[in-house]
């Protein structure tokens, strides 16, 4: 049985996650103040302070976290062509995932860019083939196009059929979150099985292809973190409360990634292939030394670790 | 006609009402969950959810003020009417008799 104030601190929580208005902490304020309220007349009424039920059905009268934040938005912002595609509960969402999307996708030409110049390229000819067509824009349209698809899909067939929210859902996560944790798991878990797939290699008779100690010191710290990954995405579907760390847990996985690929790169190469290797072990063990794969994992792990202590930083800051 | 128009063209017909209720009934100070009951006590009931987003807006539009203060020993934001929107409801109250007058005759 849960205690109202920790019921109240996990709606508001939530609601802090879509409200996306410079006020937000006065919002959030005042929320609480009528929630308080609410709750306060209630315990007057009973003569007793409301059960984690009664407090969840005041909350249910607020209305679903997104909904209200919504409600809340200085000028609610949907995409509309004609009529609305995507609605002002989902539209929030929509921008910020366009806004990751963007960023490291010119995050990653970016660096392209540098190492291709770097690496002797003519400076002209590598901004020609990144800013000219199709060049950074092809994959950016194809984001677009993608995301906004996949939104609009989301708006007409997927929220109308979810389940009205109730605060009692806390016990369970909503569902944009679970299948977030859900798809997270099954990456992490994949990971490591894509891991598993060289120590196969090794084990092939002929052993045209040998790892080196530098994949062996590269292993571990890469397993644990995925499993890491995995499991807390596991446990989030177990138990949604622990929501409110997953900044907290991102930004340490992160950290820790940053950590280990450093190990990674001490170790190259990865593997070697004999004289006499196949074509198909040749490319495995280009696949396995290509610094690229690293620099895109330091980027991502770098933007993740950036990403989740400005978050955590920003929970503190508004912390009510 | 399907439950969910229904339910959408009474929400229609509700929104422009309540602004009027909220000018109206915070001429005289009172905080979120004050005014909630008052209105209710003379028979409109707004949700909490539509009710505090409506009192931000408002007061964005300026149409209404607002403070922080301490009472009972919690913080409370107390609202009340702006000139402006008291200006404001003058004007729609001159229009709802219109409009309440034409409906009589009509319906």
């Amino acid at each position: 049985m849960k205690y109202k104030t920790e019921i109240v601190d996990e709606y508001l929580t939530e609601v802090g996650v879509y409200v996306r208005d410079p006020n937000r902490a006065d919002i959030l304020r005042e929320l609480r103040s009528a929630i308080a309220d609410e709750l306060d007349a209630q315990a007057e009424q009973l003569g007793r302070p409301p059960t984690a039920d009664e407090t969840a059905a005041v909350l249910d009268r607020f209305g679903e976290p997104s909904t209200i934040a919504a409600r809340f938005a200085a000028k609610p912002r949907s995409f509309t062509v004609g009529r609305p595609l995507i609605g002002p509960e989902l539209f929030p969402l929509y921008l910020t995932f366009l806004r990751w999307s963007f960023s490291i996708t010119a995050a990653v030409f970016a660096v392209v860019m540098i190492r291709q110049i770097a690496a002797g390229h003519d400076a002209q000819t590598v901004a020609q083939r990144v800013f000219g067509f199709p060049g950074v824009f092809l994959p950016m349209v194809v984001q677009l196009v993608g995301t906004t698809l996949a939104f609009v899909v989301w708006e007409r067939l997927v929220a109308p059929r979810r389940k009205r929210w109730t605060a009692r859902r806390f016990a369970s996560l909503p569902p944009p979150r679970r299948a977030i944790a859900a798809a997270g798991a099954t990456f992490a878990l994949l990971a490591i099985g894509w891991l598993l797939l060289p120590d196969a290699v090794d084990r092939i008779p002929g052993r045209v292809v040998r790892l080196t100690d530098g994949w062996r010191a590269f292993h571990l710290p890469v397993f644990a973190l995925l499993f890491a990954a995995s499991a807390y995405r596991i446990a989030l579907l177990r138990w949604p409360l622990l929501w409110r760390y997953v900044p907290a847990i991102r930004f340490a996985i992160s950290v820790g990634a940053l950590g280990a690929l450093a190990v990674v790169r001490l170790g190259y190469p990865l593997a070697v292939a004999q004289a006499t290797a196949s074509p198909r072990a040749q490319f495995i063990v280009m696949i396995l030394n290509a610094p690229t794969v690293l620099w895109w994992l330091w980027l991502y792990f770098a933007i993740c670790a950036f990403g989740y202590g400005m978050s955590l930083k920003k929970t503190q800051d508004s912390d009510l | 006609m399907t439950n969910p128009s229904i339910e959408n063209l009474r929400l229609e017909l509700r929104r422009g009402s309540l602004v009027l209720a909220v000018l109206a009934q915070l001429q005289t100070e009172q905080y979120g969950y004050e005014l909630r009951k008052s209105l209710l006590e003379k028979g409109l009931d707004i949700e909490e959810s539509t009710l505090y987003p409506l009192l931000r807006r408002l007061e964005t539009q300026g149409l209404l003020t607002s403070q922080w203060r301490l009472e009972d020993k919690r913080e409370k934001r107390f609202y009340t009417t702006s000139e402006d929107g008291r200006k404001v409801l003058e004007r729609l109250r001159a229009e709802w008799k219109t409009i309440t007058a034409s409906l009589e005759r009509i319906l």
